[in-house]
């Protein structure tokens, strides 16, 4: 019996590739690369689209085997170990800008002083019980939670879009494209959400539909990104800078609506709750890569030690999200980069060595 | 055995978790009374130093609903030493989350940028930035005593005028928001909306006692803001403008305008002092070229920049004088004005830039008042806008804009997006004609606008 099942899966696509997206890093990308860093963001989304394709196309053809049992059947313990590590490190970054960006979010729009600890024990147990239950667990509360999810997200956009000037979207690279991409690498950490899609293998029913079903999933996912940017674009042209917690900055814009009171809050902790699902998942995805490459059958024990990792984590960091966001366009960042070609030259190539060992056989 | 111990390791450190939060929880003060709910800031400046007025909202617990507002203020070298003071003095945190107007006043004219005044705000976590910010013609603090004393609702009255500003053909889009947008935008140039402080105060003795829990304490060195006032009554009314002298050589008049007035009665002990004031917003706004307060426009001179303008602003009254034909003589012709559209073209003639703008306004007939309708009733001219009006309308239209385009040209300023829109349309031809002038900061001296006006009735 499969761990997901396919409608499940499709939303955890969804919601991953989009939730953190939608915190800090418009303000980020718009306030110096401008509206055409919005569009050179297609660049990453094609290549994230390419890849989901070619793993399930993996998937289909390997139904019963998950990742990490392809790479070591073809590679060995040594290369599938190393390639968990940097999967285990990016999963575990991911985490921290998620836990920092909501914890920020938190404390910039409902409390006044809440100590990152409080936070985060709760976050803690709630994320240690879902990672060691499994795929299952995740599943399951996304599929009850995602309406609402995508409601809260849906009011926040609309909202928006009452009173906004399209026209903020022009010119297109009228002043070239170095400063927009230099923004878009600079904060590539952000993206490849996808990688989550890689911890499916084995966990999802591959059938010949769900390759249209997940370009479609992550297709939508993607227009939705872009609306989302190009919307919180036309509505802080130049002010981008200053809005740093996006969806909560997109439904302030009706000085009518704010003169009700702030009901927006209502969409914005919604859509909390799917980053923290998020946070979950990428915590999961680092479950399982430590588990591959520490070899610990105990689950329990090794989700106990993810938790303690990603909890000594952000206490080095002090769950600042600023000092996180600088340690993202740091060096560090270029780890995207090496999972991005690694994901794209060896998935293709392990199949093929795969086949040929088993021919051989 | 081994699930059951780890569900017992969990379940434990979830009983430690509570049992150590849980009391601590109980003990802490509610989050909410360590707060100053600020519904309004207003800022003056005397001498080097700011003064800072907020007003607060004061809940109080009753039966019923209730709230009162008090207005405190202190002195600071900055805002935020000033806000910061206040905070010291009424012992609690100042919460900006339900902030949604800041009034500047007139001692702050000579700010040479007046930005630094809003980067505290816009820095602030809980303040909206589309909270409404307004110039007065006097101190901040006495208009932001005045919409506490007009009405219940407090600052409510006052913001449901400049709320919907924007909306309309003579006013300006007074947010905070849009301040910064221009602020950093390339034309560099911000608008907010002026509002009229009428007022007079009468200092009578009186025995009576009023229930007042509008009370104002000293913020900083003893500054007394006044006594306790309760609000007696309330209006607001739509009074008529007058026309700038400037303007009075044109047959047209707006209708726009909305003011509130307040009179106000409070006694502590055996002394009272009445306040009546009204605060008007005639439409005038003030304009701030890269922060620095460079003219104050009235409603007509506003409204030729509207009528071109790629704002919301559609709605309106506009005046017709003297109109004559078949059927009217010497009338004056009030049309409402239901919606405006503008479509722009922007091209450049012998290497300057020319903006062709299509205004198409769709329109209805209001009033005719003229000293006989013999004749008249009956026709379509009593119903319908005959040509002469849609004529001397489309002279108008055409007439305010020209003129605004001479003020705009006067002061150097872009408020039509000239910059931004070129940018936008036809960067590369715009980025040449920026090299070619002597002083790419002139732009405006070159423009031309070229208006069509098409006016559609509204029946």
């Amino acid at each position: 019996m499969k761990e997901l099942t396919t409608r499940q899966s499709l939303m955890l696509v969804f919601l991953s590739a989009t939730a953190s997206k939608f915190f800090m890093l418009p303000s980020n990308l718009l306030s110096k690369g401008g509206h055409d860093s919005v569009y050179l963001m297609f660049i990453f989304f094609i290549i994230e689209v390419l890849i989901i394709m070619t793993v399930v196309r993996i998937a289909t053809k390997f139904p019963n085997k998950t990742i990490n049992q392809l790479m070591v059947e073809t590679f060995g313990n040594f290369y599938a170990g190393f390639i968990n590590i940097s999967f285990f490190v990016f999963f575990m970054l991911k985490s921290i800008l998620n836990f920092s960006e909501t914890y920020s979010f938190f404390l910039g729009t409902l409390y006044d002083e809440i100590s990152p600890f409080v936070y985060a024990v709760p976050l803690f147990l709630v994320a240690y019980m879902a990672i060691s239950q499994g795929l299952r667990t995740i599943g399951r509360t996304t599929e009850l939670l995602f309406f609402p999810i995508i409601f809260g997200l849906s009011v926040s956009m609309i909202i928006g879009v009452s009173s906004i000037d399209f026209s903020n979207l022009l010119p297109v690279f009228a002043d070239g494209l170095s400063t927009p991409f230099e923004q878009v690498q600079k904060n590539m950490l952000w993206f490849g959400d996808f990688f989550v899609f890689l911890f499916f293998f084995k966990n999802v029913k591959f059938d010949k539909t769900y390759c249209k079903k997940i370009f479609f999933t992550f297709l939508s996912a993607v227009l939705v990104i872009i609306s989302f940017f190009l919307i919180f674009h036309c509505l802080y042209p130049y002010s981008a800078e200053f809005h740093r917690y996006a969806i909560s900055e997109m439904t302030q814009s009706t000085p009518n609506l704010t003169n009700l009171g702030r009901i927006d809050w209502l969409t914005i902790m919604i859509w909390t709750i799917a980053s923290i699902i998020q946070t979950i998942i990428f915590m999961y995805c680092a479950l399982e890569s430590f588990i591959n490459f520490t070899h610990i059958k105990n689950r329990r024990l090794s989700a106990f030690i993810t938790i303690i990792i990603l909890g000594a984590s952000i206490f080095i960091f002090n769950a600042n999200v600023q000092e996180v966001s600088l340690i993202f366009q740091s060096t560090l960042r270029w780890i995207f980069v090496y999972l991005l070609i690694g994901s794209f030259t060896l998935l293709p190539l392990n199949v093929y060595f795969y086949k040929k060992k088993v021919r051989k056989k | 055995m081994k699930k059951t111990s780890v569900r017992k390791i969990i379940y434990l450190f979830l009983l430690i978790f509570v049992l150590i939060f849980t009391p601590q929880a109980f003990a802490l003060p509610h989050q909410i009374s360590n707060k100053a709910i600020i519904l309004a800031i207003g800022i003056d400046k005397a001498d080097t130093q700011y003064e800072v007025s907020a007003q607060l909202l004061v809940p109080k617990n009753q039966k019923g609903f209730s709230e009162n507002y008090s207005i405190i203020s202190a002195f600071g070298n900055t805002i935020s030493l000033a806000l910061n003071k206040l905070e010291l003095n009424i012992g609690k945190q100042l919460g900006l989350a339900h902030t949604n107007m800041i009034i500047l006043s007139a001692s702050l004219d000579e700010e040479e940028n007046i930005f630094s005044i809003f980067d505290f705000f816009i820095r602030d976590r809980e303040l909206g930035n589309y909270a409404l910010i307004m110039h007065t013609d006097k101190t901040a603090k006495e208009l932001l005593q005045l919409t506490t004393d007009v009405n219940e609702s407090s600052v409510n009255s006052l913001q449901e005028i400049v709320i919907l500003n924007d909306r309309y053909i003579y006013g300006v889009d007074s947010t905070l928001n849009n301040f910064i947008n221009g602020y950093f935008s390339p034309s560099k140039t911000g608008q907010i909306a002026d509002i009229t402080v009428i007022s007079e105060s009468e200092d009578s003795t009186s025995g009576i006692s009023s229930l007042s829990d509008n009370s104002q304490s000293s913020g900083d060195g003893g500054q007394s803001s006044g006594n306790s006032e309760l609000p007696i009554s309330q209006s607001s009314e739509n009074s008529q403008n007058k026309r700038p002298a400037s303007k009075n050589s044109s047959n047209t008049q707006s209708s726009q305008q909305a003011s509130s007035s307040a009179e106000t009665d409070s006694s502590s002990g055996s002394q009272s002092s009445q306040t009546k004031g009204q605060f008007e917003n005639d439409g005038s706004t003030i304009i701030y070229k890269e922060g620095k307060k460079v003219a104050t426009f009235n409603s007509y001179e506003y409204r030729g920049i509207n009528w071109i303008s790629d704002t919301y602003a559609k709605k309106g009254f506009v005046e017709l004088y003297d109109v004559n034909d078949e059927y009217l003589t010497d009338a004056d012709i009030v049309v409402n004005i239901y919606d405006r559209k503008v479509n722009k073209q922007y091209n450049f003639i012998e290497g300057k830039p020319v903006m062709k703008c299509k205004i198409t306004l769709t329109v209805s007939l209001k009033q005719i008042i003229q000293s006989s309708y013999d004749g008249l009733l009956g026709t379509d001219s009593y119903y319908n806008l005959s040509n002469s009006i849609k004529e001397e309308l489309r002279v108008l239209v055409q007439r305010e804009v020209q003129e605004s385009l001479a003020l705009l040209k006067e002061y150097n300023i872009d408020l039509v997006k000239v910059y931004e829109n070129y940018y936008k349309y036809k960067p590369k031809k715009w980025k040449e004609y920026l090299n070619n002038v002597d002083d790419d900061e002139n732009y405006m001296q070159d423009l031309l606008i070229l208006t069509e006006v098409v006016i559609n009735e509204f029946n």
